[in-house]
């Protein structure tokens, strides 16, 4: 499989956590291309036979730091938070309003730990490859993990 | 021993070893209230997952996979800054126009007007929160049809997505052509037009009211219609 096909392959599961990390899917896919070219520019630093998705993942997620520090210099909100991602697995209203909560509660998550949230429960990693993508040690990773996790657990239990 | 909640963690996603998985579940076995908060654990990754899934199942678009094989192609994302506010352009200018406001609010309001008018045992268009919808046949074909050319009642002429990201397709019957656009579960008719095609007319040819509804599509989607394979996986997602 060629460089390009194995970017190929992983455009689903990057858009995933695109739209995790932007709380956005059209910025989400933004991001994604960013991405996308960010990795093609740097295509010589990936060594061949390790893992291509912690790499690609390591880029957007910094990336998106860059971006989180940019706006924060802008002062200004980055998202909506009620913007949510706009996509839906069904119809019904219920479900809209699920997915609503989810969107809000993860929005006031704190940027490490949403990222730890989302790179161990939605996309599978492992402790030791999640930290390795954000650049951390592992107990941090487990820290913020857990806090995020107990923060969601809390807003969402709690009916927000 | 007391577990606590990073080493309860740890169990839930797999990342202990052996002797400390074997810690673990000797205390669950013995303490409900632990074994509670591991069901809470992975009732919210459930959750969470199911959340997200839907982005990674979603057809990737097009500008993506140019970005991997034809990076002259797909142009070039400098900074998401320029990019939300292109996008913001971009969607003020194929923003759906309203039938009641557009050019041909006349010609559609007279078409509705029948329609509406001449409801008996459920016409094809109702309203619902102020907003045209699609109804009885109409609604079936639209989310249950793949675009065909061969004439039907209900004729499918293509699918898109609008740069919200919602399917909206092209619709045809004998008296009527129109554009419905997917919302809250149900067909928004955005568009409307008396006088569909001639039965059995090939509707590339035919002028007058699928031209102008397909220059309106045209201009949502800028990148063209769905093509089958899309369009199939967006029918197995009731397009959402």
């Amino acid at each position: 499989m060629s460089f390009e096909d194995g970017i190929v392959a992983l455009l689903p599961r990057l858009r995933r956590f695109a739209a995790g990390l932007s709380r956005n899917l059209a910025e989400g896919d933004d991001l994604c291309q960013m991405t996308i070219e960010r990795a093609l520019k740097a295509r010589h630093q990936w060594a061949e036979g390790t893992r291509l998705d912690s790499w690609m993942y390591r880029i957007m997620r910094n990336l998106w730091i860059d971006e989180i520090r940019a706006a924060q210099r802008r002062r200004q909100t980055f998202v909506e938070e009620e913007a949510g991602l706009g996509v839906g697995v069904a119809a019904e209203q219920e479900v809209r309003t699920e997915l609503g909560f989810v969107d809000r509660a993860m929005a006031r998550l704190p940027d490490e730990q949403r990222e730890a949230v989302l790179l161990v429960m939605v996309e599978g990693y492992g402790y030791q490859e999640a930290a390795d993508i954000i650049g951390c040690p592992v107990g941090t990773l487990s820290s913020r993990f857990v806090r995020g996790r107990d923060a969601l657990h809390n807003l969402l239990e709690g009916g927000q | 021993m007391t577990i606590d909640r990073e080493m309860l963690a740890a169990y839930a996603e797999g990342q202990l070893d052996a002797a400390d998985r074997a810690r673990v579940e000797a205390a669950l076995a013995a303490d409900p209230a632990l074994a509670a908060e591991l069901a809470g654990h992975r009732a919210l990754r459930e959750r969470l997952r199911a959340h997200y899934a839907p982005v990674a199942e979603m057809p990737v678009p097009d500008r993506l996979i140019d970005a991997a094989r034809s990076p002259a192609r797909a142009g070039e994302v400098i900074d998401l800054d320029g990019a939300r506010a292109k996008r913001a352009e971009k969607t003020r200018f194929s923003l759906p126009s309203r039938w009641i406001a557009g050019g041909g609010a006349l010609a559609a309001s007279l078409a509705l007007g029948l329609l509406l008018g001449s409801r008996i045992g459920g016409g094809p268009v109702g309203s619902a929160d102020g907003q045209l919808v699609a109804e009885g046949a109409l609604d079936r074909a639209l989310t249950a049809q793949l675009s065909a050319a061969e004439p039907q009642p209900v004729r499918i002429l293509l699918s898109l997505r609008d740069a919200d990201g919602r399917y909206c397709r092209i619709f045809e019957t004998e008296a009527l052509a129109g554009l419905a656009c997917r919302e809250e579960g149900r067909w928004a008719i955005e568009r409307l037009q008396s006088g569909g095609g001639q039965p059995g007319g090939d509707y590339r040819q035919a002028g007058g009211a699928v031209g102008e509804i397909m220059a309106a599509a045209q201009a949502l989607a800028p990148e063209g219609a769905l093509d089958q394979r899309e369009e199939a996986a967006a029918r197995a997602r009731n397009w959402e």
